[in-house]
């Protein structure tokens, strides 16, 4: 083909150099579109991270506060949010939210945990369940104006 | 169909073809080339945010590392709730280990030998502040980490705020 070629002087033709642009352009957009994902995705990750962070302080902080007595989380309403206030000499659970970084909401709620007979955690809904007194799952959220992340453990009462 | 047979027409083109050819010729041009150059960017924004991103998780999870490990802060030395020159020493039994901003780098210091740089060389730490907070002996050190990376005119940054308890400091209560 190539050799074939070499003997036409006629080179391309505007509408075969339009053509070639034209594919060009569309497999850029498809490209750039693809790449533009990657980034928002990446994005995303970053700011998760951000928040994953936080909230792990924060669940750093509300097992220091188990430690210290059981009460401390044993005696709050379940399902119902709170908040961590940390000042100079302040490591407690408040009313107010925490404001981080002038963009960050921090607040946590605890929920009942239930086992079966053998001991292992199952789900509120099986059949036999029972509410171990003693544990609590805790969710911690972190939020901004555009989402919100959590993540969730649960906190056993060592005598 | 006409435009391909006038390839073999040596009538040519009109001014007026010719004209829309030279326009749609510059219009598609251009787009590629932007699109093109745009692609670029966004490669390179890509790269420089999971730059800012794993150096960030690094240096995060082994200052955090530290101060789990550690008995107490040794204020005396330590600068705190300082953004531009935050310094960070820890006791840890019979070792100190030192972590601080050095420029636009964050450092790590053991019995006051240097061990390393906590990020890549790639990326700058302008803002580093330590916070520590104290209830009932128990000590909560909070650290801010503000990273950038740039290339040419493009620049990432990236900001995280996480903190940890001082285990010996709780073990101790």
């Amino acid at each position: 083909m190539f050799s074939k070629n070499h003997y036409n002087y006629q080179g391309f033709g505007l509408v075969e150099v339009m053509i070639g642009v034209s594919l060009v352009t569309v497999i850029g957009v498809y490209v750039s579109l693809t790449v533009s994902q990657f980034v928002q995705v990446r994005n995303q990750i970053l700011d998760d991270t951000k928040k994953v962070y936080l909230a792990e302080e924060g669940y750093e902080i509300i097992k220091l506060l188990r430690d210290e007595d059981w009460n401390n989380i044993g005696s709050l309403s379940l399902d119902t949010s709170y908040y961590l206030q940390v000042a100079t000499t302040t490591l407690s659970i408040g009313g107010t939210s925490e404001v981080i970084d002038g963009q960050y909401n921090r607040s946590f709620l605890l929920r009942e945990v239930y086992r079966n007979g053998s001991g292992n955690i199952v789900a509120s809904t099986t059949a036999g369940s029972t509410v171990d007194t003693d544990s609590l799952n805790v969710f911690v959220y972190v939020g901004d104006s555009n989402s919100t992340t959590s993540m969730q453990s649960i906190l056993a009462n060592f005598p | 169909m006409n435009l391909l047979l006038n390839k073999n027409n040596n009538a040519g083109f009109t001014l007026v073809e010719g004209l829309v050819y030279i326009f749609m010729f510059v219009i598609l041009s251009t787009g590629a080339l932007t699109l093109l150059f745009s692609l670029s960017d966004l490669f390179v924004q890509y790269e420089l945010k999971q730059d800012v991103l794993s150096s960030g998780t690094t240096a995060m999870e082994r200052m955090l590392l530290e101060i789990r490990e550690s008995d107490e802060v040794t204020l005396s030395g330590s600068i705190i709730a300082s953004s531009t020159a935050g310094v960070l020493i820890l006791e840890n039994g019979t070792s100190t280990v030192r972590i601080e901003k050095n420029g636009n780098k964050l450092e790590i210091y053991k019995e006051g030998v240097f061990e390393s740089v906590l990020h890549t060389s790639t990326v700058e730490v302008p803002e580093l502040t330590f916070y520590h907070y104290v209830k009932d002996e128990v000590e909560l050190v909070r650290i801010h980490i503000k990273l950038q990376s740039s290339s040419g005119s493009l620049t990432e940054e990236l900001d995280i705020t996480s903190g940890a308890v001082i285990r010996g400091s709780y073990a101790a209560n």
